[in-house]
C-alpha cells in the first residue's frame, strides 16, 4: 500500500497517548493501533475529521503517499 | 430507531424464535407418532390417499413411523440448522461464516425433502397394501404442490446463502475499514 499513516508522528508531536487520543475521538485502542500501524483498508472521514480535530492538523499531516517503485530486470 | 435499538431487536426476536423452533423440533416427532399411533384410516387420509385395507394394525402403524422417519429426520435437521442461525443472530453474530453455512446447509436439506416427500409416499402406499391379495398391492408415485414448494423454497435458500457469503466478505472488509 503506497499510503503510510504517520499517526505515531503527530502523536508525538502533540505529546498526546493513543490511550487518550482513542477515549477522544471514541475508537477503541486496538482500532488506534491497527490505524498506526497502517493495518487497516480504509479510514473512514468521519474517523479523520475526528483525528484532525483532535491533533490539530490536516489530513496530509497524518497520511503520506509514496509510490511503489517496481525494480525491473531485463 | 437507532442502530444499537436495531440490534437489540434483532437479537431479542431470534431468541423467541430460537425457543420457539426448539420447541417444534421436540413437538413434531410426538405428533408424528401421536397420529400414527392413534388415528383412523379415514383421519389419516389427511396425508394423501392412503391404500389400506380395514383399520390399522399395529405393524402397519410402526412400520408406517418409520417410513415417515425419513422426511421427518430431513425436515429436523433443516429446522436444526434454522435455529443455530436465530441462536446466532441472538449472540449478536449476523454476518459471520456460520451464519451462511446454515443457510447453506438449511437449503440443501429443503431441496432434498422434495425427493425424500415423494420416496415416502411411494414407500407408505407399498407398506400399507402389503397385507393385500396379490394383484392388489400398489405403488404409487405422485408429487404434490408442496414437493414443487419445497424444491422452489429449498433452492431460493441456498441462492440466498450466496448472497449472504457475499455479505460476509463485505461485512469482514467494512471492519477493517476506522
Amino acid at each position: 500500500m503506497p499510503i503510510t499513516v504517520t499517526l505515531d508522528v503527530m502523536l508525538a508531536k502533540r505529546k498526546m497517548r493513543s490511550k487518550d487520543l482513542a477515549a477522544r475521538i471514541g475508537i477503541t485502542e486496538a482500532n488506534l493501533s491497527l490505524l498506526k500501524s497502517g493495518k487497516v483498508k480504509g479510514v473512514r472521514f468521519e474517523t479523520l475529521a475526528a483525528l484532525c480535530n483532535a491533533l490539530e492538523c490536516q489530513p496530509a499531516d497524518l497520511l503520506i503517499f509514496e509510490p511503489e517503485t517496481e525494480a525491473k530486470e531485463n | 430507531m437507532g442502530p444499537t435499538e436495531r440490534t437489540e431487536r434483532i437479537k431479542r426476536i431470534s431468541n423467541r424464535f430460537q425457543w420457539l423452533i426448539a420447541a417444534l423440533r421436540i413437538a413434531l416427532p410426538l405428533l408424528m407418532v401421536f397420529l400414527w399411533m392413534t388415528l383412523s384410516l379415514d383421519e389419516l387420509e389427511v396425508i394423501g390417499p392412503l391404500s389400506a385395507y380395514g383399520p390399522l394394525t399395529m405393524t402397519e402403524r410402526l412400520g408406517a413411523i418409520a417410513i415417515t422417519l425419513l422426511p421427518l429426520f430431513i425436515f429436523l435437521y433443516a429446522l436444526g440448522k434454522l435455529q443455530l442461525l436465530f441462536r446466532l443472530y441472538a449472540a449478536g453474530k449476523f454476518f459471520e461464516r456460520e451464519n451462511v453455512e446454515c443457510f447453506t446447509r438449511m437449503g440443501w436439506a429443503l431441496l432434498l425433502s422434495a425427493p425424500a416427500s415423494i420416496l415416502y409416499k411411494a414407500a407408505l402406499s407399498v407398506w400399507l397394501s402389503f397385507d393385500h391379495p396379490a394383484g392388489e398391492r400398489s405403488l404409487s408415485i405422485s408429487i404434490s404442490s408442496n414437493d414443487i414448494a419445497l424444491l422452489t423454497f429449498g433452492g431460493a435458500v441456498i441462492i440466498v446463502s450466496w448472497v449472504m457469503a457475499e455479505a460476509v466478505e463485505l461485512s469482514h472488509e467494512n471492519a477493517q475499514i476506522i
